[in-house]
């Protein structure tokens, strides 16, 4: 049987679009016929949000037209899975939740009327908030974006009509730099100043430099600590753990020995750090 | 007398767009035609508060489709205004890396939005059971362009490897070989796909050109030292292909003006030449406009079939899907010479770098066009101040007044043909490759 598939993006930026449509399992079920790709207004001429089999939600819910559009999908869909960490956790625009938005409105725009809808084609929400808090999902696939092995693993459970289980395991276990069995206290070191001299093969922890691939779940096959970064946490929260208190657990053990003064000097943005991809919603499952 | 209005979404682009038309006079007269972009996320305050070295990863997530040149823009900023020089080495990657996200990117639109308009059916999938090759073609040179910057960048989509100071990654030997391949079969799959589409396209070409009508604009681009600058030089104004004039990146704020509109998240940008003000283009046929010679063989022979269809119909914005394959052709071409001068460059990633006070502008040509990133930071590193100038921003002025004066030519004595108007506006626009997240923005230049 051939599986109706849709996506229905929000305020996103095409980026799982993109991943999704990438060479590997996903397209390859596309193209030869097991998937059938119904709606998807980056890559399918279609205006209706059509009956699918599952529908893919990319993206945060930012305006008044996100919520009406999802809510409309729910209905539509036998199973609706939240895709990528903006559609899950709140993401990357979810940041915007610190500011008061009428005030950001107002000094963009300088106008009262689009802050408020004006003719715009919608109006603002008061925060980007994750699917979850809108409409029931069914499973998540976090990730910015989704990565290629997740996607695949998407790929086979729809097919076979079951929900794709997240690892169990943090990012660790696939970083080819080597820890020590227990975390050390270390000194904080500022990220931007150990650019030029970090040991390639040494934890990034160990050598003071915040990385929240131990905070994070796995199934990115450690993507960016492969190429010399640190994990930023773009895949969210383990299963069942909340993303801001196992941060604070890992600031406070790992720099345990650090006063206040150093830790704010070292991570002056911590909070952004924290609550880079998950503002809205630090843990799996938690309604709003 | 009543008016009557009808509004569609655009398909087959990135981001949200709405095509709305007022008519009056019981349909016999088109009052408005807009283009309303919604989808605001609002990059710009949410970057304040991070340290810089976030930044190249963070911006980046403004456009996942473009985010190679968002991951560009940022570092190269971020650098100025830390006051630092990249290493040679580092320059050239980032350049690399730069090419492959103009490549990717414009492969993207050719096969999954281009073709699906020229062809008449809804998706890519549907193409298959006409014409597999162009189909295989178009996905091969996308997936060889996406490897380049997975090898290079970390992840095809938003990278991580631009950092202050340089580059975090120095690829191995193993990878030099495996992105020189990849621009191998990038070019031979690009000229297989050129030569099955170029008769269709032709003919597309003619048949579009008599339902639509379009505007004679400015063209701004980047000009540096390459045949086709994407990553330095200064920023010209071209009308007619002739130059009019140019200034610095960092100027941009005096020369780019701005309008704010009530229906719609995006603004709408004028180029300031001399005394008058001026609508303008950017993107692929800007800078295929300022371009004398690509120098490279694929890119040359692409080049020449556009400036015959170029000499047919000026300045029609179907074009731009022309100079995308000379471009693709050349990010390729240009990366294999760009690989030699690598390996003949000693090994130097990145430089130390102290956290500073400071202000840095920078300018990339983007795959849309011209993409101008500028920051402040405090004495930590820490952005204080941003403002991201989105290619797409300045697009939609000419877009607008595109579909615009189409719509005049669509009412006959039974009214407004609101079909084939909708199916003519949707092929002007996705003809530009609009990119709307990017594009609903707080830019703040002069404000009109």
């Amino acid at each position: 049987m051939v599986k109706k598939v849709g996506v229905l993006s929000l305020a996103y930026c095409g980026g799982c679009e993109v991943a999704l449509l990438s060479v590997g399992d996903m397209l390859e079920k596309i193209i030869n016929g097991d998937i059938s790709l119904e709606y998807c207004t980056i890559a399918v001429d279609n205006v209706e949000i059509p009956k699918v089999d599952v529908m893919l939600v990319t993206g945060a819910v930012r305006s008044q037209r996100d919520e009406e559009l999802v809510k409309i999908a729910r209905e539509k869909a036998k199973v609706l899975v939240p895709f990528g960490s903006c559609a899950c956790y709140g993401g990357i625009p979810g940041l915007l939740n610190l500011e008061n938005i009428e005030n950001v409105l107002e000094e963009v725009f300088k106008k009262k009327t689009l802050a408020s809808g004006g003719r715009a084609p919608t109006r603002l929400l008061h925060e980007a908030k994750p699917v979850g808090a809108v409409v029931d999902v069914d499973y998540i696939v976090p990730g910015c974006p989704p990565p290629q092995g997740l996607i695949s693993t998407l790929a086979t459970a729809i097919l076979q009509n079951k929900p794709v289980r997240l690892p169990d395991t943090n990012v660790c276990p696939d970083c080819p730099r080597k820890r020590s069995e227990k975390i050390i206290s270390v000194k904080p070191r500022q990220r931007i100043r150990s650019l030029s001299d970090l040991d390639p093969d040494k934890c990034l922890l160990e050598q003071g430099v915040l990385c929240l691939g131990s905070i994070t779940v796995g199934g990115c096959n450690a993507l960016c600590l492969k190429k010399g970064a640190w994990c930023s946490g773009c895949m969210g929260p383990l299963p069942g753990k909340s993303f801001d208190e196992e941060f604070i657990d890992l600031v406070s053990s790992v720099f345990s020995n650090a006063s206040v003064e150093e830790l704010r000097r070292a991570i002056p943005d911590l909070l952004k750090i924290a609550y880079m991809f998950v503002s809205p919603r630090s843990k799996e499952g938690e309604r709003k | 007398m009543s008016a009557e209005e009808f509004s569609t979404p655009v398909t087959l682009i990135e981001g949200h767009l709405e095509l709305e038309v007022v008519l009056e006079e019981a349909g016999k007269r088109v009052r408005e035609v807009l283009l309303k972009a919604w989808g605001f996320r609002g990059f710009e305050k949410l970057l304040v508060g991070l340290g810089a070295e976030s930044i190249p990863r963070v911006a980046q997530r403004i456009c996942g489709v473009c985010p190679v040149a968002h991951h560009v823009a940022a570092a190269k900023a971020i650098n100025k205004a830390l006051g630092i020089e990249i290493p040679d080495y580092a320059e050239l990657i980032t350049k690399i890396i730069n090419l492959h996200g103009v490549a990717q990117s414009h492969l993207l639109h050719t096969g999954f939005m281009a073709l699906p308009d020229m062809y008449r059916v809804k998706s890519i999938s549907q193409i298959l059971e006409k014409r597999k090759e162009v189909v295989d073609n178009s996905i091969r040179a996308l997936t060889n362009s996406q490897r380049i910057v997975s090898i290079l960048g970390g992840r095809q989509v938003h990278p991580v490897t631009l950092v202050p100071g340089g580059v975090s990654y120095t690829p191995s030997r193993e990878d030099i070989e495996a992105v020189e391949k990849a621009c191998r079969e990038g070019i031979d799959s690009l000229k297989k796909l050129v030569d099955e589409v170029l008769e269709d396209y032709t003919k597309y070409l003619e048949e579009v050109n008599k339902s639509m009508k379009y505007t004679s604009t400015y063209y701004v681009a980047l000009r540096g030292s390459e045949p086709l600058e994407f990553y330095d030089g200064d920023i010209i104004v071209l009308h007619r292909r002739q130059l009019v004039s140019s200034f610095k990146p960092h100027m941009y704020q005096d020369y780019i003006e701005e309008e704010t509109v009530d229906y719609s998240y995006s603004k709408l940008t004028k180029v300031i030449v001399g005394r008058e003000k001026h609508m303008f283009r950017v993107g692929p046929l800007a800078r295929i406009y300022g371009l004398k010679d690509p120098g490279y063989d694929l890119s040359r022979e692409i080049y020449e079939a556009f400036n015959k269809l170029n000499k047919e119909y000026p300045e029609n914005p179907l074009l731009y899907t022309m100079a995308r394959l000379v471009e693709i052709a050349y990010c390729f071409e240009r990366t294999l010479d760009i690989l030699e001068e690598l390996k003949k460059t000693s090994i130097k990633p990145r430089v130390h770098v102290e956290p500073r006070r400071g202000e840095g502008v920078a300018a990339v040509e983007a795959p849309r066009g011209l993409l101008v990133h500028h920051y402040k930071l405090n004495n930590s590193g820490v952005v204080e101040y941003a403002n991201i100038i989105t290619p797409t921003v300045h697009n939609l002025r000419p877009m607008e007044e595109d579909v615009r004066k189409t719509a005049y030519s669509y009412i006959d004595s039974n009214g407004f043909k609101k079909h084939e108007y909708e199916t003519i506006a949707k092929t002007i626009v996705r003809a530009y490759d609009p990119c709307i997240s990017c594009s609903t923005h707080f830019v703040k230049i002069k404000t009109i």
